[in-house]
């Protein structure tokens, strides 16, 4: 009925297009644009943006020049060469595989399953991932088209209900109001931070095999999806920066949950979004390596067929083990330190440079220019192509590895769990309210009063007001009480409900700022919670998502 | 005469042939039929005016209808006829003689014999290599009833019963149109069972018809007992629990499929009708869903849609929030289940299974039982069993609330072959989400997802019109999550014969 040729609709060229590219920019491009420009990250997101558009042109006007797919044509005229070439493109995409990898795993650890070993989180994700990318173009056209609408949607909800948490006078600041005095000075930093949304968006490349697999491959479908993809990326961006501040989010590489921590939907059925918008950005993450995956298993596949491609059993779980290989090599730090350096300031120039070299030995340039009879108009064309292969390893190629962004500084590469043994609900004990005060002793900084819910013979709201109990201890942060409490009651603290944070004045302002750090990076403490301090006599109320963004940018509260 | 089997081929069919002196064929008769109660033949002297011949009149007593035998064979044949006018004793019979219409000659042994086991009368004629048969079927049948598996508010209440000739009759008298093809044929080397493929010969694709065809001549198999049967023949993915022909004993929804360009099936003994090519949409579709004002037939949808993700889902995302992400749920909410929780024994993963399993316990003795009994087991079951559970401390009350939440959710899945694959997915959901909470929920679902967008029903994709539908075809989209007016349902599906896609015009356009 459908025929089975090989071809993908717009709509699903589309939508692979927009799932492969967008999920790892949301989470890092406000994240590295506000850590690497700082007060000058929104024209640096703009100016990466053009780059990134830029980019985005030439992978297009690439891919028109290989109507059957590069692929196929390396595979069919290029001979050994064309199998090196094969190569290093499947090495690549491990490398970038296995750092997204990495990565997406050190998150979802920390969020969700932090007393999992993180080989457990990974492995099952890559097996999926393989099987995922396992499939026809057709197929993959299929599920993308499929699961788009089940990481868009869940996006855009929870982007409306962080809507009331927004800082609108800060957009306007961040976007116009950006400081032009030192400008010039920080001229680097911008430039690096928009080269760092360009390595980033560079998974654009993958588009250089999916377009020639459309019915039809027109520009406006490019074009769609660049602009979808820098429009979520824009619109991310403002929405992340306005409701953290600059300095938060440039402080930490997940930023765009810690939105989410603070936001909850209408009616508190759901008291935080982030764990929800982690879930769907699993699917995002999924289409991503998937993609590399799957494109890498193409290449094996002709790299080992004689005359026409035909599917091998073994290509994809050979293809699974070099990504999941490559995660253990970025869990090296020293190794991880060159590779990034590869990544950053190599990689993007070979993802046009090889098809650039490829596309002019296919149009015969390089040999009618070693003849001499290459002709006028052919020759400005391939001026053109030469001074974008020329400027990208200019633009790429003169670093040295003490330059390279360390994006991959968050991650936690020893794959081991994060904290204990978590208990169920009823071995738990429910912390409402937290008093804070200094400590009168020496060792320990602080004196932590917890209320906690009394839950015996709790009936629900209509049994009027919940009992609390009280547990005090001294402790040199937070982490610290949990675990004592842990060790004294072999009961779990759960902090994942406190609705109150208490401030007692004697603290010193470092106390404070030391607690709130310590908060800040603890996942289950919810960012809408009240916190209540004394300054001069006057007692205040300030939201914690408020007091971190505070604390960071360095004003007083 | 050695033993029986060898006048079968490999395929099960009579190798003999008939044979010009009735005495072989009656001893071949009787040597077939030895020790078959249920069979009823006798030798008749017919006297006639040209000389007397002798005729063997076979049939199976309870298939068939005795009197019509009687009134229509047996008087005419024994009345001794003088005027002939010139036909031999074969015309005679054939063209005057009996008082039947559905008469015909049979020159194949076999088939002969396949026409008595389904309920005919053949009738062997002495000096002739040629059988006579006569529809005399009248089986013990249901008659038609109210379809109480696929009941809807609004619409037709008949539904297909085990006779093959009433479920044809039953879409033929919807679809009134010389247009509609009935191609027949048997299934099955030993049941030999009727099957027809119904189709309209202008809407339906061709090549979808001949594929159906091809896959039913796949196989040779002993028996097809029901549609079912035949079902898992007929398609490509055997593996996946999710069914690719859509099962109804609706006869309207049978005409509005054939209707839209599809293929049904309908098989003897079956009061289950196929059809081809089937999605995930169709599914989840009523045929009510037509009959009342469309803002009606759309919330009904949705409550559908919703009530099919929680099935599979609802009891998955509890383990996972329960047991991992707590802090998700509002206060309240998480003391009172962390009070519940306080007496039970076992872990919630483990609650949970427990009471899944006797649920899915209940609902397999509920549909053993004859109805009554079925019943009562459903309210001891669901309330003193549970309450039992609750105060043993084998489960909370939040389980049992959540448990029976995703149970009343897969039962409003109109098709109940549908329904119980995301009732057996809901435990691999469990399952994910008790190793991996929400991370485990999510892919889980996304293995469920990966699979669903590579199955294919008879080339259509079976996540239609999610995935595969043309750019901007907003056609595809009327008949999906909200159903438009009929107004506005211009064309048929695309799987439907190009160049025939519309359905509805105004006169005179």
């Amino acid at each position: 009925m459908y025929l089975e040729n090989g071809k993908i609709s717009e709509r699903q060229c589309f939508r692979i297009g927009v799932l492969e590219n967008v999920a790892l920019g949301i989470v890092l491009i406000p994240y590295i644009t506000a850590n690497v420009a700082g007060d000058w990250h929104f024209p640096s997101l703009v100016i990466g943006l053009i780059f990134t558009g830029i980019y985005a042109t030439v992978v297009y006007f690439l891919s028109k020049g290989f109507p059957e797919g590069m692929i196929s044509y390396i595979s069919e005229s290029l001979g050994i060469f064309g199998k090196i070439i094969q190569g290093i493109y499947i090495l690549r995409y491990a490398v970038r595989g296995g750092l997204i990898i990495i990565f997406f795993g050190s998150i979802i650890q920390e969020y969700m399953l932090r007393s999992f070993n993180m080989w457990w989180l990974i492995i099952p994700f890559a097996l999926i991932s393989g099987y995922g990318g396992n499939k026809d173009i057709e197929k993959r056209g299929r599920l993308l088209e499929l699961l788009f609408w089940w990481m868009v949607v869940p996006i855009i909800l929870v982007a409306v209900f962080s809507i009331s948490n927004l800082d609108w006078k800060a957009i306007p600041e961040m976007v116009i109001g950006f400081p032009t005095m030192g400008i010039s000075s920080a001229l680097g930093k911008i430039f690096m931070g928009s080269y760092m949304v360009l390595v980033i968006l560079s998974s654009l490349e993958l588009m250089l095999f999916t377009l020639v697999k459309q019915k039809k491959n027109s520009w406006e479908n490019a074009l769609k999806i660049l602009i979808w993809v820098l429009i979520t990326i824009l619109v991310a961006h403002i929405l992340i920066v306005a409701i953290l501040g600059r300095e938060w989010t440039g402080y930490d590489s997940s930023s765009v949950l810690r939105v989410m921590e603070a936001s909850a939907f209408p009616g508190g059925t759901v008291e935080r979004l982030d764990y929800p918008v982690l879930a769907f950005w699993i699917i995002g993450v999924f289409a991503t390596v998937s993609g590399y995956m799957f494109y890498s298993k193409e290449l094996i596949n002709h790299i080992v067929s004689k005359d026409d491609c035909k599917e091998k059993m073994w290509s994809m779980p050979v293809v699974i083990v070099l990504f999941v290989g490559a995660s253990y090599v970025w869990s090296k730090t020293i190794i991880a330190k060159y590779l990034t350096w590869y990544l950053v300031w190599i990689d993007v120039a070979v993802s046009i440079a090889v098809p650039i070299v490829v596309w002019l030995i296919k149009k015969g340039r390089v040999k009618n220019f070693l003849k001499g009879t290459i002709s006028k108009k052919n020759a400005k064309s391939s001026i053109i192509m030469l001074t974008v292969l020329i400027s990208g390893i200019f633009l790429t190629g003169c670093s040295k590895p003490k330059d390279t962004v360390e994006i991959t500084k968050d991650v936690n590469t020893d794959y081991k769990a994060l904290s204990g043994e978590q208990k169920s609900l009823e071995n738990r004990d429910y912390v409402v309210k937290l008093n804070v005060s200094s400590s009168d002793l020496q060792e320990e900084d602080y004196s932590f009063t917890f209320e906690i819910a009394d839950l015996e013979g709790y009936k629900g709201s209509s049994e009027g007001s919940l009992k609390t109990k009280k547990y005090e201890c001294k402790a040199d942060g937070l982490e610290d009480a949990l675990e004592g409490y842990y060790k004294e009651k072999e009961r779990q603290l759960d902090m994942g409900h406190m609705e109150d944070l208490a401030l007692e004045e004697k603290l010193t302002k470092e106390n404070v700022e030391e607690l709130i750090k310590e908060i800040s990076e603890m996942p289950q403490i919810p960012k809408s919670i009240t916190v209540a301090y004394k300054k001069n006599g006057e007692s205040k109320k300030i939201s914690l998502r408020e007091m971190i963004k505070y604390m960071y940018a360095g004003e007083d509260f | 005469m050695g033993n029986i089997t060898d006048l079968y081929d490999k395929d099960n069919k009579l190798k003999v042939d008939i044979s010009k002196y009735l005495d072989i064929n009656v001893e071949i008769l009787k040597y077939l039929f030895d020790k078959c109660g249920d069979i009823v033949q006798k030798t008749i002297v017919l006297e006639r005016e040209q000389g007397n011949t002798r005729i063997h009149v076979i049939y199976v007593d309870g298939l068939v209808n005795v009197q019509q035998i009687e009134d229509s064979i047996i008087m005419p044949l024994s009345y001794e006829w003088k005027n002939t006018d010139g036909r031999n004793i074969w015309e005679s019979i054939l063209y005057k003689e009996s008082h039947s219409v559905d008469i015909k000659r049979e020159a194949s042994f076999d088939m002969t014999i396949n026409s008595v086991l389904k309920g005919d009368t053949a009738i062997f004629v002495d000096g002739y290599d040629e059988a006579l048969v006569v529809s005399t079927k009248r089986f013990p049948l249901r008659s038609i009833s109210e379809n109480d598996k696929e009941a809807g508010m609004r619409g037709p209440k008949d539904s297909f019963n085990e006779g093959f000739r009433f479920s044809t009759a039953l879409i033929r008298r919807r679809i009134r149109d010389a247009k509609l093809r009935v191609e027949q044929g048997t299934m099955g080397q030993r049941t030999r069972t009727d099957y027809a493929i119904i189709y309209m010969e202008d809407i339906a694709r061709p090549s979808l018809v001949q594929e159906i065809k091809d896959r039913i001549d796949r196989y040779d198999i002993d028996a097809i007992l029901d549609s079912g049967m035949a079902e898992h023949i007929l398609e490509d993915n055997w593996y996946s629990p999710f069914p690719m022909f859509q099962s109804t004993t609706r006869p309207d929804k049978v005409a509005s499929g054939i209707l839209e360009g599809r293929v049904a099936v309908v098989f003897d003994n079956s009061p289950e009708v196929i059809m081809a090519p089937s999605n995930f949409n169709m599914l989840l579709q009523a045929s009510d869903d037509y009959y009342n004002r469309w803002a009606v037939g759309t919330f009904a949808r949705i409550l559908r849609y919703v009530a099919a993700f929680l099935a599979i889902t609802f009891p998955g995302l509890y383990v996972a929030v329960t047991t991992f992400h707590s802090e998700i749920l509002p206060d309240k909410l998480l003391f009172a289940i962390a009070s519940a929780r306080t007496m039970v024994t076992f872990p919630i993963v483990v609650e949970m299974i427990i009471m899944e399993f006797l649920f899915e316990l209940l609902r397999e003795a509920g549909i053993r039982l004859p109805g009554p009994l079925g019943n009562t087991i459903g309210v001891v079951g669901g309330l003193i069993v549970g309450q039992a559970a609750v105060d043993a401390g084998i489960v909370s009350t939040i389980v049992v609330i959540v448990v029976a939440l995703s149970a009343i959710a897969s039962f409003s899945i109109p098709n109940e072959e549908f329904a119980s694959v995301f009732r057996l997915l809901k435990f691999f959901i469990i399952f994910t989400s008790a190793v991996f909470g929400l991370y485990g929920f999510i892919l889980g679902l996304l293995l469920v997802a990966i699979h669903l967008s590579e199955l294919k029903s008879f080339g259509v994709p079976y996540m239609m019109p999610v995935v595969g539908g043309l750019k901007g075809d907003v056609e595809e989209r009327k008949d999906f999550i909200v159903r438009s007016p009929i107004n506005t349902m211009k064309y048929r599906p695309l799987w439907a014969k190009s160049g025939n896609r519309i359905r509805l015009r105004k006169k005179g356009r």
